[in-house]
């Protein structure tokens, strides 16, 4: 039955999984075609710059994770709740809890495959031209952004199976507010810290569908 | 129960956010900018001069008020006066510059003798990466190189940027005078100044895996490798562009040491410090100036780094602002990030600032609770209020974001 239940995800979301992944590539292929040029043009001036000057050649892919949260989420989350539709799951033969975190995790893993697609793409074709001293602090610093789009997701989600309109507003809020604490522009090779308070922030918001849904599926308004 | 617990994990989640937020939104709100108060050494008379700026209310405005160590007033052109260095131009088109100072003349070379800059002993990101310039080029000013270094366990690796390949030769080459001088890869730190903008290169200041620090040069293409007999932990180094010391060395107590072109270490006799000052050196003294949150203490040594002098002046900041009070009786504590290797800090308030905001919102919370004919005494309600207790304003705000109805 989660079988079906993830091909069910699946067909919500593949179209937009694609729009996902293809905007994460162009990023990556955009940030690598500025690497290449820079390295052939010329290479030491390029190494200078970024060693020195520490410019930050891999900002395009800031934005990259939160959108295809975005995407995934939405299209996962909202055709379920604007039309109660999420309840004919909750009442399949497995327990609630089952059935949301499926779906929870369907999309986690999708989003996970979609930014590790794009990183890999970086990691493999960066080692072309950039020694793994540029390239690990520069990983280091994007997962930062790859953790806040993790969260956004998991936010989504908790958002969508809350019934009361005031409720979802003030989460909403709350949500915004943290995710852009994980999309600041933090300085290169200087997250090893933060990443482990992120990463628990983002543990904490894994759970948090576990609130609204009991809520949802108890009609408590 | 799971959601309850959930709940609670949200909850905190929230306090955090807002532990972050509410304190920068109120202080980009009300905090005002703290009058200035500066602190110089005059090397006309040998002793420190102070600038304040005060609040006018005759003319209505922010002025600057000057005086000298014993508290007489001075004026703008006296004030000046005593701080050639910092006011040439303007003495200049006054016609009062001094001639000379302690003897001797005034010319260009002297005046240009000024450095300033800031000394800061946390320890930020750099990449492990950099390139070696050849020091004796037959040109003033250093040219790019096309290769950058790396001293990883195999030792130090040149390879080339084009294509990432190892110049094995120059390593070789390179690695041997590094062993001949007692270096132990791999490096545990590399400090110097990779940029071009500067007449001639001084090397790299390299910490090796035991601690000890070692000078590295390119002269013709060949290594030149100087042991340093350094007897103190390193942790940071600040190089300078070329003069008569290469860098200022930070231990990690912040005592700060001087490491002169000839190679010998100079301890600089300053007090406990917090690792942050701004030195200002011509060629008659040196002043390091120690910024702290509420005061500036200046020292000043002469050119050998022997104590002439020292003076502190508190300076008016934030914290000690009507507004930062406010702020401490309003939030138990705020969230900061930190620069360099970044971290995510509370900072706490004294309880004995915020204890009536949180019995305030606790008060209010059990009220909003009874009103609606919700049963307190539940542990989960329980717990709403000792979080409220806590956290107070973040603690109140977050428990009502997050319906405790189940």
């Amino acid at each position: 039955m989660i079988l079906h239940l993830i091909y069910k995800e699946w067909l919500k979301t593949r179209w937009f999984a694609l729009i996902a992944l293809v905007a994460g590539v162009a990023a990556v292929v955009g940030i690598l075609a500025g690497v290449a040029s820079g390295v052939r043009a010329d290479a030491p001036f390029f190494f200078y710059q970024v060693i020195v000057g520490k410019v930050r050649f891999f900002d395009l892919f800031r934005f990259v994770p939160l959108l295809a949260a975005v995407l995934i989420g939405c299209s996962q989350f909202l055709p379920e709740v604007t039309d109660k539709r999420i309840k004919l799951s909750l009442h399949l033969p497995m327990p609630p809890t089952v059935v949301i975190y499926s779906m929870v995790l369907y999309g986690f893993v999708l989003l996970t495959l979609l930014v590790g697609i794009c990183l890999a793409l970086f990691a493999g074709l960066g080692a072309v031209w950039l020694p793994g001293e540029i390239l690990v602090p520069a990983l280091k610093t994007m997962l930062v952004w790859v953790l806040g789009g993790m969260t956004a997701y998991f936010w989504i989600a908790m958002m969508a199976f809350e019934p009361v309109g005031r409720y979802r507003f003030g989460y909403f809020v709350v949500a915004g507010m943290l995710v852009s604490i994980f999309m600041r522009r933090y300085p290169i090779g200087g997250v090893d810290v933060l990443l482990e308070i992120f990463a628990g922030l983002t543990l904490v918001s894994s759970f948090s569908v576990l609130f609204t849904a009991y809520r949802f599926n108890k009609g408590i308004l | 129960m799971t959601a309850k617990i959930v709940r609670v994990l949200l909850v905190f989640t929230t306090i955090l956010v807002l532990g972050f937020y509410l304190p920068d939104l109120y202080r980009n709100r009300f905090e005002k900018r703290a009058n200035k108060s500066l602190l110089y050494y005059s090397e006309v008379t040998r002793d420190f001069v102070f600038a304040e700026e005060r609040y006018d209310s005759l003319r209505q405005e922010v002025r600057m008020f000057y005086r000298d160590r014993a508290g007489n007033p001075l004026s703008e052109t006296e004030y000046m006066r005593r701080l050639p260095f910092n006011n040439s131009r303007k003495l200049k088109m006054l016609g009062q510059m001094p001639d000379s100072v302690m003897g001797q003349p005034l010319t260009q070379e002297v005046l240009r003798s000024v450095r300033r800059m800031m000394l800061i002993g946390d320890k930020g990101f750099e990449y492990p990466l950099a390139p070696l310039f050849e020091s004796q080029p037959g040109h003033p000013g250093v040219d790019l190189p096309e290769d950058l270094f790396r001293i990883g366990k195999r030792g130090i690796e040149f390879f080339h940027t084009t294509d990432l390949s190892i110049d094995t030769a120059k390593s070789r080459r390179f690695n041997e005078a590094l062993t001949a001088a007692g270096f132990r890869a791999p490096a545990r730190d590399i400090y110097g100044i990779p940029s071009t903008i500067k007449s001639r290169d001084d090397g790299y200041f390299i910490v090796d895996a035991a601690g000890r620090l070692f000078h590295l040069l390119m002269v013709h293409g060949q290594p030149r490798v100087r042991a340093i007999d350094n007897r103190f932990e390193i942790r940071q180094i600040k190089c300078h562009v070329p003069g008569d010391i290469y860098c200022h060395i930070f231990t990690p107590e912040n005592e700060l040491y001087v490491l002169r072109t000839d190679y010998s270490l100079c301890k600089l006799p300053i007090g406990p410090t917090n690792g942050r000052f701004m030195l200002t050196s011509n060629c008659y003294f040196r002043s390091y100036k120690n910024l702290g949150s509420d005061s500036s203490v200046m020292y000043v040594l002469d050119a050998d780094f022997g104590r002439v002098d020292s003076c502190a002046l508190p300076v008016a900041s934030y914290r000690t602002s009507p507004q930062a009070d406010v702020e401490a009786r309003l939030f138990p504590f705020r969230v900061m990030t930190t620069p360099g290797y970044t971290h995510l800090i509370p900072v706490p308030n004294p309880v004995a600032k915020f204890w009536v905001t949180n019995l305030c919102c606790v008060v209010l919370l059990a009220g909003l609770r009874l009103w609606r004919r919700v049963r307190i005494y539940t542990p989960f309600q329980l717990i709403d209020l000792a979080l409220t207790a806590v956290f107070g304003l973040y603690g109140l705000i977050a428990v009502l974001l997050f319906p405790n109805r189940f």
